[in-house]
């Protein structure tokens, strides 16, 4: 019987020792995050119990040292805080075997106490630590913040790259709402992670210096509008997020992940990308011309197909604005260098159309470039020309600005056919074809200037090229597009008559009394019309173009539906 | 005979009224509709009008000091077509301009790995990295 008791006790005891070793380990690492005006996010490391018991109350801790939650007793556990069961003056929020809840339903602006208890459940039979064992509960708290506190509500924007070098470069921002601002950089691909709230990560221009962060690093954490960041790696590509963040007190810091702003650069290569065979500067890569150290790039206008010029050849006097008297197609090259000057640039003319008896020149002026800064022209077909002049760069003599005379007569280029005075006009009558004049014009030859002087590509735009026919082989009678100057050349008696009312000192050239022009510069290459045919007949768009000075039907030119009427246009 | 009188003077006010009414609306008209020459000699331009189908966009590159970069500057459409194209060193300011064709909306300009999109309905662009 003794030895029975004996042994009864000693089971009892081994029985008592094993609860007291699942309770003797409290949770810990109680933090909080999340914390907003109304809720809270617990989060602890789970203690040796199977499950456990949170239970919150405000102001201070729960009274569980005088009212601890009794011998298996069940409360009804809730995350919001107003719905949990009584217990100890608190509210039981919490239980469960996990090791995290967000509790809700809390007071602005007040400080929440926690306690978390250990429990094991033995044959349905709850035993809570604290009626077993000494060590027993885990304490915290925190406070919920004010009702107005908040994220901003602005994000940072127009982000931008200056001063960038092969190791650093400087990020520049305009600032959100946020009382302060959090640049996160990282190389190769966007930061992987943004910024938790509650968390203060310090910031250092130095790359790999600050705070770790998706996967990359703080580089600044302030209040201004710029950061240098320095240690980077050379033709790198990295990444940035600039977010904004109000600082509340403290602790709590609010961030705008919602709203950051995001942007990429590449550092600086100390070695090009690819060889620079010429050595020119201009890695082969990027080099139109990489075996031509004095040549690097190309640019042709139009930047695609060519453009249209087309001519009444009547002016003074008014015509029928059929605009086929003389029809061209046009492109040229820009050849350019490594310094950004002009090489040469190579002209292709395709003469399509004569709707005109006048046996006409064609030329252009090359506006505001001397002549003497041509190296060379050549490619222009003026052999037998009469009435023309050439100095021995092939300009035009006695011209102030370079001038070439792409042909002399466009009836030299292409043959009449029978039955027709004109050519590729009428339906009718056979089409001859076209013709065209490649002509080159050299301004560097092996990368020097006749006179010492170069024509930058940044003056060399589309305004300069200066298209215009000479009438007849009469030298003085020129035919610009309108306000186009006329040549040293031109006979200036011209102005003023017939139809013409143009006003020399007034910049105002080769227009009607109501603005109406002789010829036509189009951007892309289009039909034209048929011999006698009003120009605004065959283009419909264009009159209204036209009446509106350019602000409606910018687009009149294209073929676009209810744009053209085919049977008003050369279709051959 | 005083009422046929009265009558009178009112039919007369009603139809001045009513062309007074007739004229408004005609002005109205005319001035929300797009003038639309059916012949070139209908058309009548400004003097500044200067007939071109092209735009002027000024560009302007401005110099970023301690920029080691060099890099060719493009300015391209979404086609590829080039527009404009030269070496430009980050901390040279460069200043020029392109002429794009009237009906064009937008065009991207590309320096070193940065390309971005620009409207052409403004006259000027300022390049930035």
């Amino acid at each position: 019987m003794k030895k029975l008791l004996f042994l009864s006790l000693l089971m009892l005891s081994v029985s008592l020792s094993a609860f007291a070793d699942a309770f003797s380990t409290p949770s810990t690492n109680l933090n909080f995050s999340n914390i907003t005006s109304s809720s809270i996010t617990l989060n602890w490391t789970a203690g040796g119990g199977q499950t456990r018991i949170v239970i919150a109350r405000k102001g201070s801790l729960a009274a569980v040292t005088t009212s601890a939650p009794q011998y298996n007793t069940t409360y009804t556990a809730n995350s919001n805080f107003n719905l949990g069961a009584d217990l100890a003056s608190g509210k039981v929020v919490y239980y469960g075997s996990g090791s995290s809840v967000n509790v809700t339903g809390l007071e602005a602006s007040s400080a929440y106490y926690f306690t978390i208890i250990e429990v094991d459940v033995t044959d349905l039979i709850l035993y809570y630590a604290s009626n077993e064992v000494d060590t027993w509960k885990l304490d915290g708290n925190a406070s919920t913040v004010s009702a107005s506190a908040a994220a901003p509500t602005v994000g940072a924007s127009s982000l931008n790259f200056t001063s960038v070098t092969t190791n650093s470069l400087t990020l520049n921002w305009t600032n959100g709402n946020g009382t302060n601002r959090i640049v996160v950089a990282r190389k190769g691909s966007a930061p992987s992670s943004n910024p938790n709230n509650y968390e203060y990560y310090s910031g250092n221009s130095a790359f790999g210096s600050g705070n770790a962060l998706g996967n990359g690093f703080v580089v600044y954490n302030g209040t201004g509008n710029s950061v240098n960041v320095t240690g980077l790696e050379e033709a790198s590509t990295y990444y940035f997020n600039v977010i904004e963040y109000n600082q509340i007190d403290e602790e709590i810091i609010l961030y705008a992940n919602s709203l950051k702003t995001t942007g990429n650069t590449t550092t600086s290569s100390s070695e090009p990308t690819s060889g620079d065979s010429d050595e020119d500067g201009v890695s082969d890569e990027d080099d139109e011309y990489p075996q031509d150290a004095y040549k690097a790039f190309n640019t042709q206008y139009p930047a695609a197909g060519y453009g249209t010029i087309m001519f009444e050849d009547l002016w003074p006097g008014k015509g029928d604005y059929d605009f086929n008297d003389l029809v061209l197609n046009y492109r040229y090259n820009v050849v350019s260098n490594a310094a950004g000057n002009v090489v040469e640039v190579k002209y292709t003319f395709v003469t399509r159309a004569i709707g005109g008896a006048l046996h006409n020149g064609f030329a252009f002026q090359l506006d505001g470039i001397p002549a003497n800064r041509v190296h060379s022209v050549s490619g222009t077909k003026t052999n037998g020309i009469t009435y023309a002049t050439f100095n021995a760069n092939g300009t035009e003599a006695n011209q102030t600005f370079a001038n070439i005379i792409v042909f002399k007569d466009a009836f030299d280029l292409l043959p009449f056919t029978s039955g027709s005075a004109f050519i590729n006009v009428e339906m009718q009558a056979s089409n001859v074809g076209t013709d065209t004049t490649e002509v080159t014009v050299k301004f560097l030859e092996n990368g020097v200037s006749p006179v010492e002087e170069f024509t930058s590509i940044s003056d060399f735009t589309h305004i300069k090229f200066n298209p215009y026919i000479i009438v007849e082989k009469n030298r003085g009678h020129e035919i610009h597009l309108a306000n186009r100057v006329p040549s040293s050349l031109m006979n200036t008696e011209f102005f003023g008559k017939d139809e013409d009312r143009s006003i020399p000192s007034q910049g105002i050239y080769y227009r009607t009394e109501n603005g109406l022009p002789w010829a036509l510069d189009i951007t892309e290459s289009i039909p034209y019309a048929t011999e006698k045919t009003d120009f605004t007949e065959a283009f419909l768009k264009f009159g209204a173009w036209a009446a509106s000075n350019g602000t409606a039907y910018t687009d009149w030119y294209l073929d676009l539906t209810d744009y053209r009427d085919s049977s008003k246009i050369y279709t051959k | 005979m005083k009422n046929i009188k009265l009558l009178l003077a009112g039919l007369i006010l009603v139809q001045l009224g009513l062309t007074s009414c007739k004229k408004l609306e005609l002005e109205k008209t005319e001035k929300n509709t797009i003038s639309d020459p059916k012949k070139f000699t209908e058309i009548k331009t400004s003097k500044e009008f200067t007939w071109s189908t092209n735009k002027t966009i000024a560009i302007d590159f401005p110099a970023r000091a301690n920029d080691a970069r060099v890099a060719v500057l493009k300015v391209v459409d979404a086609s590829g077509n080039v527009y404009f194209k030269k070496l430009q060193k980050a901390n040279e300011k460069f200043v020029g301009s392109i002429q794009v064709p009237s009906h064009m909306k937008s065009l991207i300009y590309v320096y070193g790995g940065i390309q971005k999109e620009f409207s052409t309905q403004s006259p000027s662009l300022t390049i930035t990295l």
